[in-house]
Parts: structure tokens; sequence; C-alpha cells
């Protein structure tokens, strides 16, 4: 039996639908839309629908689409926030930061009066001391805190931790150890810092707690809430996730099966996490297991992973490569985390089964191998609508994009690195010329590549006004424009984050715009991003979100 | 503490797809006289054992009568090597074998955590494809970072190699100074790849001394192993003995009493890495003022 509809009415229902851009209102019935109008319209078209006003004074737009994200961003939030820049956390509060070593302090010892058992760890994470000055987090500064409890700091970068004393002499490397990356002081004894994950896996109960939850249900239920709370309505797992066994699969769809359960995920299968068997036998899982999606969990995509990171020196870089150290010395290129034969197999296993695969390419040479390998695999077996994607693209150059345009590709670019990481790439890792270039979204669009734009949280917080700010803006953390003519219209980045990230992961039919037919996700905003000055698009007030129709609650 | 804070000596075994690693890992478990190996490999499948050898199967865990596990490489090395802490006996060693891509410094760290003491490095090399693969797009330059990290080169293929591997030869002498040994169907002696077995133990009973030249399974054609004797020596000296040992020395191990220091020193030898170091852990009566050295036949 239908359930009666409900006619939506807004300050502005923004559609990103070419038909009808703007409406009054939005009628809804069973999850779907019935159509966008004036109230008058739907009325006359539908029959006497009962008005909600809830929205009077918000903008609809469609609920934001995050094509590359991790539900490590749900994980861990289990733990509270330490970062410097304040930040919403999944309850929808605003956490202030840590903006000093005493405002470390007074958190750690607050959480530390929280906890009944004296030996349970007090972890916090996204620490990030760089615009403290010179002195650095050591384990004398927590010691303060607790010298009986263990205290473990996760670092902003996630490859660094600082662990107090109680944690060292419950691990026994108290007084230094030849693992690499944990230094000593003039005492010879540990300070404390934990550098690069073999170092950080010293914290030994502490790591197993992080891994521990990325398994747990809980865990994708703040992912949700986090993507509830900055506008998302979709939010993607790209591949940090196995999805080998019924087990796996389980753990998403039974959480999120959850009465208001308030975001669609959609996680991607990596087949070097845990799949066993060959290639055509992964590419027939890969196919089987979209039989599992629920309304709320899509399986079906594919997610590998080829090079590493620019800021870590990892990507892997066409000549000139990477600057070199500041005393002149030559910096070698990035990783390969596949074989090109490998990748290959995979790829045309999945390309010949008909699963559209998204590939990790930081560094340009990594997208080089991209692009060879999808121009093989269409060679042997023709799919026009294929949707491969290359994510992350950061370095790719016009020539690159020409190419990804004659396949037929997407690509899926790195906006938040621009804020986050673009000072650094302007003077450490490729200089101002590349740097100016990098994540270029009017390049894509002059050679005709259609692109979403990404936090790929929790590297960078989950937050698609905060991307699409990015996007528009392109101004790093220090205030200065990088690449001006990289920037592009706040239409082409709010289509980037909805129906163009909707594309890449196949599912434009169903979401991604608000038109008759469609689902009805929806995030309600305090403002118009067309109509308020670009740069404060991301402190846009993000009032609802709607999933299949219905308000979510915290 | 883990293993009551024993450390399990740790190799790493490298080379891009096609060197032979997995026919050495074949042979290492089948091979493996005794000991408790702990072989981390990609795909559990290329595991080619007996049957009959096989105790448990569970898809990503092969568990053998003879005490080796052999282990999937699981999401990431953290949650890997943790699987293995969690043994309640800690085995006699763990081998692990990277990817063809994997460039063994990067990863080498991860061998010194907790519960591990990196051994040595070891990659193979094919000697029919290495002087090409050394040229090709995207991956040439990964494979000379693979071979300068190595502290061993098992040079495999050689006897189908149309120039018996003088190509590949230059290749790996052009990036390092490593000893290269011919290893063909994959056969090596386990001591030299992992380490001579019990070597503490072995090196510091005095008793068994007579028996030491006979560790290491002496190949006249191959390698040869025998015992230097060292006398009476300060850490300098022992230091500089280890430092002027010849680079065809491809395993040395000692357990020695210096004159002008207390704690043993122990001397660990894997072709290019060449450690002298403290262990105020042990008994000094374990000592034997002796080193056991194998030498590649070239």
């Amino acid at each position: 039996m239908s359930q009666p509809g409900v006619i939506h009415r807004a300050r502005r229902v923004v559609t990103l639908d070419h038909a009808v851009p703007v409406a009054e209102a939005v009628a809804v019935r069973d999850g779907l839309i019935l159509g966008v109008g004036t109230v008058d319209e739907m009325r006359a078209a539908w029959g006497p629908l009962r008005v909600d006003d809830t929205f009077a004074d918000s903008v609809l737009l469609p609920g934001f689409v995050e094509a590359h994200s991790h539900s490590l961003e749900g994980a861990i939030w289990a733990w509270e926030y330490a970062g410097f820049f304040p930040r919403l956390g999944p309850d929808g509060e605003r956490r202030p930061g840590c903006q000093s070593f005493d405002a470390l302090v007074d958190l750690l010892r607050r959480l530390d009066a929280e906890l009944d058992d004296p030996t349970e760890s007090l972890i916090v994470w996204g620490f990030d001391p760089i615009y403290f000055g010179g002195e650095r987090l050591a384990a004398r500064h927590l010691d303060v805190v607790s010298s009986t409890r263990p205290i473990c700091v996760i670092h902003a970068s996630l490859h660094l931790i600082t662990v107090n004393t109680a944690l060292m002499e419950r691990e026994g490397f108290a007084d230094g150890c030849d693992v690499e990356g944990v230094p000593v002081g003039g005492d010879g004894r540990a300070i404390g810092e934990l550098q690069e994950p073999p170092a950080m896996s010293l914290a030994r109960r502490e790591m197993a707690l992080l891994f521990g939850q990325l398994g747990d249900p809980a865990s994708l239920r703040r992912f949700a809430d986090m993507a509830r709370v900055v506008g998302c309505t979709t939010v993607t797992e790209l591949g940090a996730s196995r999805l080998a066994g019924d087990d796996d699969l389980a753990l998403w769809t039974e959480a999120a099966s959850a009465d208001g359960f308030p975001a669609r995920l959609v996680p991607l299968l990596n087949p070097a996490r845990g799949q066993q068997g060959t290639p055509d036998e992964i590419a027939r899982h890969a196919v089987a297991i979209r039989d599992s999606s629920t309304p709320k969990v899509r399986f079906g995509l594919v997610k590998m992973v080829l090079d590493g990171s620019i800021q870590g020196f990892t990507a892997r870089l066409n000549p000139p490569g990477y600057l070199p150290h500041p005393d002149g010395t030559e910096r070698p290129n990035g990783i390969w985390l596949i074989e090109p034969e490998q990748f290959s197999a995979w790829f045309e296993a999945f390309h010949r089964a008909h699963v559209t695969v998204h590939t990790h390419v930081n560094g340009d040479q990594a997208v080089d191998l991209l692009l060879d390998t999808v121009d093989a695999a269409l060679a042997k077996h023709s799919w026009f609508d294929h949707r491969h994607t290359a994510q992350h693209t950061q370095l790719t150059t016009a020539a690159q994009y020409r190419r990804m345009a004659r396949l037929g590709m997407n690509a899926n670019i790195f906006s938040n690195h621009i804020f986050y990481w673009g000072d650094q790439h302007r003077a450490i890792t490729v200089g101002p010329d590349r740097a100016a270039r990098m994540d270029a979204c009017a390049t894509a669009d002059r050679e005709g590549v259609r692109y979403s734009v990404h936090s790929d949280a929790s590297v960078t917080p989950l937050g698609s006004l905060h991307t699409m700010w990015c996007a528009v803006n392109r101004v790093t953390a220090s205030g200065d424009v990088l690449g001006p003519d990289e920037r592009v219209s706040v239409d082409r980045a709010l289509r980037a984050v909805t129906i163009d990230a909707a594309h890449q992961l196949r599912l434009d039919h169903e979401i991604g715009t608000i038109q008759a037919g469609k689902l009805a996700d929806f995030v309600a905003l305090a403002d118009d991003p067309y109509d308020v000055d670009p740069m404060v698009i991301k402190d846009i007030d993000v009032i609802a979100t709607m999933v299949g129709g219905e308000i979510t609650a915290p | 503490m883990l293993w009551n804070g024993r450390r399990v000596p740790f190799t790493l075994l490298g080379g891009y797809l096609g060197a032979g690693k997995t026919t050495i890992v074949n042979h290492v478990v089948g091979n493996a006289g005794g000991r408790r190996i702990v072989v981390l490999v990609n795909d559990v499948a290329s595991v080619n054992i007996d049957a009959a050898l096989i105790a448990d199967h569970d898809g990503t865990t092969l568990s053998l009568t003879n005490g080796c596990v052999c282990c999937a490489i699981a999401d990431d090395f953290a949650r890997t090597l943790e699987q293995i802490r969690e043994m309640p006996e800690a085995p006699d060693c763990v081998l692990m074998e990277l990817s063809g891509v994997g460039e063994p410094a990067r990863v080498a760290p991860w061998a010194n955590t907790t519960g591990f003491r990196l051994d040595g490095i070891v990659v193979a090399a094919d000697a029919d494809q290495l002087a090409e693969l050394c040229e090709r797009p995207f991956v040439g330059d990964t494979i000379g970072e693979q071979l300068r990290a190595a502290d061993l080169v098992m040079l495999t293929k050689s006897d189908i190699a149309a120039d018996g591997g003088s190509a590949a030869r230059r290749r790996i002498r052009a990036v390092s100074s490593a000893p290269i040994l011919d290893v063909v169907d994959g056969v090596i002696d386990v001591d030299v790849l992992l380490g001579l077995s019990g070597p503490i133990a072995v090196v510091g009973e005095a008793d068994r001394l007579q028996a030491l030249p006979s560790l290491g399974g002496t190949r006249p054609d191959h390698h040869v192993t025998r015992l230097v004797e060292l006398g009476s020596v300060t850490r300098d000296e022992l230091s500089s003995i280890v430092d002027s040992l010849s680079t065809a020395v491809i395993r040395a191990k000692a357990l020695v009493r210096c004159s002008d220091v207390e704690p043993l020193m122990e001397v660990h030898v894997v072709g290019t890495r060449r450690t002298v170091r403290p262990r105020p852990d042990l008994d000094r009566a374990r000592a034997v003022q002796a080193m056991v050295v194998i030498t590649v036949v070239e």
C-alpha cells in the first residue's frame, strides 16, 4: 500500500535538473520523488497532499554524494578529536580543537576523569601541532595527565603517534629500542614519539583497538551520522574494507538495516584485500555480491590502488619527479602497490565482467599506467558505458585528461588537498608550477572529462561543502590562491558533489538530482550556495538531510 | 612480555614477478629441517606442498605437519605481524615474501618491531629476464631499488639463460656488492637463506665446537662453511675482523667474549649486512672464541 505523500515546501528547491532547475516545493511518496514545482502544481497533479513546512526557510538540494571516503571516518570517532581546526562530530557538536599543548592536556585530563578502568587506554586523534611553533609533543607532556594510564595521541597525518611513559613501560621500550622511528633523548630514553606505522605498531593494544573499530557496526553508524551532519546522503568506502566473505557483507547490510539509518553506503571491493582466487573468480564475486545490496547498501564496484601519496613522497611521478631534499640530494620516485601485470590481469577480468573499476592514481606516472591498461582492456573487449574512474588524479596533465576523455573515463579529483597540503606541495613536493595545476578541475572540464571532487575522509574531514569550496576557491591553509585558473564555478562544483559523483558510482539514475522518479535524498541548507560569497560556501549550515524521504535525526 | 622478550629472526624475500620467490618458498617449506618457520606469502594457493604434509587449511593459513605455517599477508603488515604475535609460542623464524613491486628497504622496519629482529634481506633475480626488466617502463627503477637493498642476491634460472646469467650479474653488480648465489629450481640450503639453526646455542657449546664446520651444509660447488678462530679480541678488533670479511661471505655468526667489554658480543652477518652488538641478556659462559663463516663459491 502506498503511503500518503507529502509536499516539502522550501525557500527554494535547487534540483540540478536542467529542465526544472529551481522550484518552490518537492513532492515525495514512498521514498521517491513525485515531482517538483509550486505547491499548487504538485497538489493539482498528485492530489491534496499534506504540505510540510519544516524546510520553509531552508534551501533543499540533492543530498551530497561523497564518492571517495573511508569508514575509518566513523571508526576514529570512537575517541575524541584533538586536532587544530574546530570540527563537527557525528553527534553534530562542534569540537573546539586543540590550539596548544595546554589545550591538549586539558582535554586529556577531562577524558581521563571520565574513564573508570584505570588500565583502559586513553586515545585521542587528529592532533596537529604544525601551527604551535617548534616544540614537539613528547611523553613528558602526557605524563602530567597520568603516570599509570596508557595515553596515545594520534597525529593528523596518521603517520605519527605520541605516547606516554606508562604505555612505553607496558610495552618495554621506555629505555629505548632499535626499532626505526623511535627517537631517544639525551638520556637514551625514548621521548615518546613513534614515527611511521612500523614504530606505531609498538603501541600494540591501541593499534589493535583501532583495527577492531573498523570491524564494529557502531563505526559504520558513526560514519553515517557524520555523513548526516555534513549533508551527505550517500558515502563510499573506497576499498579499505574487506568484502570477501558473507560476514564481511553482513557487517554493512546489518548495520545499515537499522530504522532511520542516516545514509546510503557504497563499499567498493578491493581485490588486494583478502580476496583469494583467480582474477575471473574475483570478478564473478564482485558481480555476485550485487545481489546482497539493500536500499541503504550498494555493492558492485571495485577499487584498486596503484601508488602512494604525494605528501608522503610515495606517489609515482613522471620526470622531473619530486623536488630534491632541502640539502640538495635527490628524492627517489614513489612506490607501486601492484605489479603492472597483476593490475592488468585484475582490471581486464573486471572490465570483461562489466564491473566499474576505480583506481587510486595520485602521481602522473600512475595515471599513465592506468590509461595504458584501460586502453588495452577496451581494445580487447568493447564496453562503452564502463565509467572506469581515476581516483585522486592529482598531478594529471591536460594530455592525460584528453586521453581519459577519449577512453570514456571519469575522474574523482582530490580538491581538499589544495587547502590541506597546497602550501607544502608548492614549497616541498613538486614546486609552484606543478602545484598550481594540481587537482585541475578546470582542465578536466576543458578536456571533456566528467568528474567528482572528494575528501578521502578521514584523510581530510568529510564535508562536501568544504570540498566544493576548495574546487571553487583553491585557497590554501595559509590563505593563498593556488592556481587560480583551475578554479571552477559554484554550479560546476555542486554538480561534482552530486550528480557527477553519482554517475561514477553508477547511481545517477537514482540519486544526484531532484527530479521525479529518483530517491528522495535531500540536504537542507541555511543558504543557497549560488547566492553566497563563494568564500563562505564551506560555512553554510547544514539544517538536516533526508534519505528516502525520511528526515534523519541524531 | 611477548615470548619472554625473545625476538624471532625475520627474513625478507624480495624480487619481481617470475624471479622464483615462490619456488624458493616451496623448497624452504618442504626442507625446514625441524625449524618451525612462519612463511608469509601473497597467495597461499601458490604454496605447492605434498598434501600429506598439510595439517590444516582455512583458506588464508596453511598449517603443516612439520611445524611450519604459511599465512597470506592480510590487509596490511600491522595486522599480519600481529597474527604471528598472537601465537602462544614463538616460531623459530619468519620468512616474508614481498610482492613483485615490494621495496625491501621500505618494508624492513616492520621486520624489527615487537617480537622480531630483521635477519636479512634476500632478493631473487631471474638470470634470463633481469637485464630486460631493469629497462622496462614503470617498474625498471623499482627492480633497481630491490637489488640495491639486498644483503644477498639469489640468481635463479641461470641454467636457462642464454648467456648463463652474465648480463644479469652485470646488472646486479652495477647497484650492489651483495654476494650472488646461483639457485636452480629453488634449491637453497635453508641455513644459508634463514641462518644457522639455533645458532647461539650451538655456537656457544664448547663441546660441540668440533661439529661446527658441518653446519650450513657445505657444498663445494656452491658454498663452504668454515670456522675462524678469534682468540682474545677487543670489541674494536672484533668489529674490524667482521668488516674485513670478504664480499663472498654470505653468512657469519659468533658469540664472543671481548677483552674490554662486559657483555657478550654477537656477530651477525648476512652478505653485506654486518652487525656486532652487545647481548647483555646472555650468559657469558656461552661464548666461543670462534666464528662460523659461510662463503659462496663463485
